[in-house]
């Protein structure tokens, strides 16, 4: 979990669909003043978080080869990226969904389709929470 | 305050996205059609669907097309299970012999084409 009392500043998001991807990257950037760092799939986040060292991940939870809730079992088994807050973003939205996602240990669940031009402000109130005991 | 130059680029990438189902959609139509002329295997036709269908759903629902999402998926589900019923029972019934593509296939492509970019809950508003 993160620090208290520190701005969100640096974002993560990992999403396969290449337009979507451009979209929160862009959005993040311009409206939100994130920085922000983009992966196609779960192996290139993988590789890349560690470096980057967001603090907050943005993950789609339906990816070809490893899907979300794989890439986040392997970030808590990875010292470095553990502590990690991870929100999904999911079309899967029925509640026992979005139980087993909170289960897995995700901070939050962002359900698709939302809107872009509020993705900035629901992070930070996401961060907000997280700082709150 | 949302710039113009931003607000133009999010409605030019949800245009794109949505050109590409129709692009994707004809992929699909071509194998069919290829097939039933003899020019395209019946498993590589079912495999091309699953494919496709596969990434019109997912990408379709984030997008907010729920109902190309869902027709997509119907398609997806079916080739899924033809082709785990192996090869050969793939072959015997081709997607373009087969009633369920024959009717989806088209609705699809009649969902995709009256999709607009704005239909998309991502369409940035004025």
């Amino acid at each position: 979990m993160p620090p208290p009392e520190r701005e969100l500043r640096r974002i993560a998001c990992v999403e396969d669909e290449p337009d979507l991807r451009r979209i929160c990257e862009l959005t993040l950037t311009r409206l939100g003043g994130f920085q922000v760092q983009v992966y196609p799939d779960g192996p290139a986040a993988l590789e890349g978080l560690g470096a980057f060292a967001p603090d907050l991940v943005l993950l789609d939870v339906m990816m070809p080869g490893l899907d979300g809730p794989a890439v986040l079992a392997r970030m808590r088994a990875c010292p470095d990226l553990s502590g990690l807050p991870v929100a999904f973003m999911t079309a899967k939205a029925r509640p026992e969904e979005i139980a087993r996602f909170r289960a897995l240990g995700a901070c939050e669940v962002i359900v698709k389709p939302f809107d872009p031009m509020t993705l900035s402000d629901r992070l930070r109130g996401i961060w907000a929470r997280l700082e709150t005991p | 305050m949302i710039n113009a130059g931003l607000r133009g680029e999010l409605r030019n990438l949800i245009a794109g996205f949505v050109a590409n189902m129709s692009v994707m959609t004809a992929e699909m139509e071509a194998a069919v059609e290829g097939g039933r002329r003899g020019g395209v295997a019946s498993v590589e036709a079912w495999e091309l669907l699953r494919t496709v269908t596969h990434r019109i759903s997912g990408s379709g629902a984030s997008f907010g097309f729920t109902e190309i999402a869902a027709i997509a998926r119907r398609i997806d589900l079916h080739a899924e299970a033809t082709l785990a019923a192996g090869a050969e029972a793939a072959a015997i019934t081709p997607p373009w012999d087969d009633p369920d593509v024959t009717r989806d296939l088209p609705a699809l492509r009649r969902l995709v084409d009256g999709a607009e970019p704005k239909d998309s809950p991502l369409y940035p508003a004025e």
